[in-house]
């Protein structure tokens, strides 16, 4: 590269993309499609599964775009990295304040309970899940999937390859673990989500992180194979840590879930 | 049995971990041009593009898109002997740092054939220099490690 060629800032400006038309598109289709087909409309549930498909097809080629630009064109200079960190910050700042939105439910519902529900909680009725069961288990899986993932970063900054993807693989499986878990307790529930406010706002928040446990997943399997390509190296690696990063808020809203609706809402 | 030998493989690896990590850490921090680097050469490697030259120009204590630029070393613009701004067209965009606050940069544009320009009070005389050969006008901001 000839340095009277070479770009004088450290910025990536993006070439033009089909993804974001394609994203606004597919997430038009999805919601139109759910809409109708919540309200059994004529061919709904295609119109649904069509923008949905589109949606994840967008996410799969939109982010192989960027693991292209950031591994094989070079353009994640060091300012580049610092945008991509403050995104990832201000996504997260985001997530938490959806969750929060969950937690504010539970407690304006629980803290002074309606008389329409006998003015206690749990409601008078609901039979609620012992935290000290699989509830227990499950923290411990997360909390022990927190420590594995670390243990992959370790791996990846001293540039130990094989044990960054034996961690990850721990990891991986134990956020599986965690899942299936999850989905056992709800398959066993003695409650419905239409089970008045508790089923609501307990399968409200719980759902919404199982399904942030599931990203969780996908991202760090993502991680899995870009590490056994050897896209990561131990200076560049910002893909891993932003999973990383997303995996401790899920584990940590989890906490907050354990604590304030198993173990306290459950008493 | 073999879960047993698996597990125990597995524990040996974890605590030789540690000794791994403490002992190389010396070579593996990001100072490139030691000839014990093998993880970070790899990852130079690896790099590719702007971000290869932005590491090649790290590794030799160098900002590749601030170096050698002519603002910095120009002496002291004064109506006599301003400083010659070159472009490759007839006006260019110059900014000076406001005496007051630093973090303020002041903009103005320097013409071909205007007298010497001052931008703040007490501040430097510019004025411009046309300059026909594109090579030329970026000369003042080439930094030679790139070329290849």
């Amino acid at each position: 590269m000839s340095s009277s060629t070479l770009q004088r800032h450290p910025f990536h400006l993006v070439d033009p993309s089909p993804w974001p038309l394609l994203g606004a598109f597919a997430a038009l289709c999805t919601t139109f499609g759910a809409v109708m087909w919540m309200h059994a409309y004529q061919n709904g549930g295609l119109l649904f599964s069509f923008g949905f498909l589109s949606l994840l097809y967008t996410m799969a080629v939109w982010w192989r775009d960027v693991t292209k630009e950031a591994t094989y064109e070079g353009h994640h200079t060091k300012a580049v990295q610092t945008g991509l960190r403050w995104g990832m910050i201000l996504f997260i700042v985001s997530e938490i304040m959806f969750f929060f939105a969950f937690f504010w439910a539970f407690f304006h519902s629980s803290v002074a309970p309606a008389i329409e529900i006998g003015g206690i909680w749990p409601p008078k009725g609901i039979e609620v899940l012992s935290p000290w069961e699989v509830p227990l288990l499950n923290t411990l899986i997360l909390l022990l999937s927190g420590a594995s993932v670390t243990w992959a970063h370790h791996a990846i900054l001293c540039g130990e390859k094989q044990q960054a993807i034996i961690s990850l693989i721990v990891t991986i499986v134990l956020a599986i673990i965690f899942t299936g878990l999850q989905g056992l307790e709800y398959v066993e529930a003695p409650f419905s989500i239409s089970d008045g406010v508790y089923g609501c706002t307990f399968f409200l928040a719980t759902g919404f992180h199982g399904f942030h446990v599931f990203i969780g997943t996908c991202f760090l399997t993502v991680c899995l194979f870009r590490q056994h390509f050897g896209h990561f190296t131990p200076s560049h690696h910002f893909g891993f840590e932003a999973a990383a990063w997303y995996w401790h808020f899920v584990d940590v809203v989890w906490l907050f879930l354990f604590v304030s609706i198993y173990w306290w809402g459950g008493q | 049995m073999a879960a047993r030998q698996l597990g125990s493989a597995l524990l040996r690896r974890i605590a030789s971990y540690g000794q791994t990590t403490s002992g190389g850490s010396a070579v593996r921090t990001f100072s490139a041009g030691s000839s014990k680097g093998n993880e970070l050469l790899e990852g130079m490697e690896h790099a590719t593009g702007l971000e290869k030259a932005e590491k090649d120009g790290f590794s030799k204590g160098i900002n590749i898109f601030t170096e050698g630029e002519a603002w910095l070393q120009a002496p002291f613009g004064t109506p006599e002997k301003p400083v010659v701004v070159t472009s490759a067209f007839t006006e260019r965009i110059v900014g000076v740092t406001d005496p007051e606050d630093d973090s303020i940069v002041v903009w103005d544009f320097i013409r071909q054939g205007e007298p010497p320009k001052q931008i703040i009070e007490n501040g430097e005389y510019f004025v411009l220099k046309q300059v026909d050969n594109h090579d030329d006008h970026f000369k003042p901001h080439t930094w030679t490690g790139l070329d290849s």
